[in-house]
């Protein structure tokens, strides 16, 4: 059985590889992007199990991802990763199609179990 | 409702967004340098031509709740650094204690991402800077401790905790290592752990003024140009700077102050945390 795929998507490279580095002990496969067009892209292409997003991207943004994302109707469950983290806004997140909010700075081990925990939600084994 | 995207200095948007959500955003301190805004996401115009968005956007931070927050992260770094002091370095980094030397730097990385004291806001309050410090520090020496572990000679246990703090008497301070190079002295300067006295031993010439004074019978001329090297016990970054000397002591011990022409404010605030432990 394949492993199941996280997308990380973020336009700080640094941020995305914390990610990944945090992700190394979950046994799942990384991919990357580094704006919300690219993410689009990415999903497109191969749904994935969980997407981690950065809500403030050149190009689209990470909202607009979430936008265009909801009407799709994906298992895909999406973390938002952002420093932004007022009521008001993690409130609009979640009702754009985010499932969880996670605020910077991070703790890899925090990502690890938030990505777990939605690894398991989607179904997949983790 | 209207709805706005709102894009930074470096084209980053946010958006779509209520005006209600950049106020909430704007009075908790938490958007800066925005640009250019738009109200369909493809348009983008300069900020004053939204009346609307200019206004929300120049409210001042809630002068009470953005105190309050950084007392909050304030205590949160303190309490957090009493919880870890005893801790074996391995729990503090999260890893496991056999962990290899790169998940060690993974974790060092990950971990002091959050205390870089240049990453704070331009109004974080001085103890949320000092307490950023001294993460920032304890983090440090902490890493050195672990690449000296993987250094030793077939050394593989983990690092055991850093020494109890109870002050030492310290020595009497070691004189400077000054070289000639044409007209320029070169100060070479170790500090030992605790050790913050070439910072405060002289009030006019003290880290407030960016000073510093050398232990050092080397006889040299106020105004000679100097360059300075300073390393720390436990820390593998250095400091340079270069300098001017504005005072000679002329009783014993013999010695000179410095004052450092060119500091950054990373610099600046490696010499406060230093000081700031020293003093703790």
């Amino acid at each position: 059985m394949s492993l199941p795929e996280v997308l990380i998507v973020d336009d700080d490279r640094l941020l995305r590889t914390m990610v990944k580095d945090a992700l190394s002990d979950v046994p799942c496969t990384v991919r990357e992007a580094d704006s919300g067009d690219a993410a689009l892209t990415a999903i497109t292409e191969r749904e994935p199990a969980v997407v981690v997003l950065d809500l403030v991207m050149p190009g689209k943004s990470g909202l607009e991802v979430l936008k265009a994302l909801k009407p799709k109707g994906l298992k895909t469950r999406i973390l938002v990763l952002s420093s932004l983290d007022t009521e008001a806004l993690v409130q609009q997140a979640m009702a754009d199609g985010a499932h969880g909010y996670l605020a910077k700075p991070i703790h890899p081990l925090d990502v690890q179990n938030v990505v777990r925990a939605a690894l398991e939600a989607v179904g997949s084994p983790s | 409702m209207s709805e706005y995207w709102l894009a930074d200095s470096e084209a980053r948007v946010l958006g779509p967004v209520s005006l209600a959500v950049v106020r909430d955003l704007a009075l908790r301190g938490k958007i800066h340098d925005v640009r250019a805004v738009s109200k369909d996401g493809r348009t983008f115009v300069p900020v004053r031509e939204m009346p609307e968005l200019q206004e929300v956007l120049s409210l001042p931070p809630k002068q009470g709740e953005a105190t309050r927050a950084q007392a909050e992260a304030t205590q949160q770094i303190r309490d957090w650094l009493a919880s870890i002091k005893d801790r074996p370095s391995h729990e503090v980094f999260r890893v496991p204690a056999n962990a290899s030397r790169d998940a060690w730097r993974a974790a060092f990385f990950a971990l002091i991402h959050r205390y870089v004291p240049s990453r704070l806001p331009t109004d974080a309050t001085p103890e949320l800077r000092l307490a950023c410090e001294d993460a920032f520090l304890t983090l440090s020496e902490r890493m050195v401790a672990i690449e000296r572990m993987f250094r030793g000679p077939g050394a593989v246990q983990p690092p055991p905790p850093p020494p109890p703090s109870a002050p030492s008497p310290l020595p009497a301070p070691a004189p400077a290592h000054v070289t000639w190079r044409g007209g320029m002295i070169h100060v070479r300067l170790h500090l030992a752990r605790g050790d913050a006295r070439p910072f405060t031993a002289d009030p006019e010439a003290s880290w407030k003024q960016d000073s510093l004074s050398v232990h050092s019978n080397e006889k040299v001329m106020v105004n000679t140009p100097a360059e300075v090297t300073l390393s720390f016990e436990g820390h593998v970054t250095q400091l340079h700077a270069t300098g001017r000397v504005i005072g000679v002591k002329t009783t014993h011990p013999l010695g000179f102050s410095v004052r450092l022409l060119d500091l950054g404010e990373d610099q600046r605030a490696m010499i406060r945390a230093w000081v700031a432990r020293a003093r703790a």
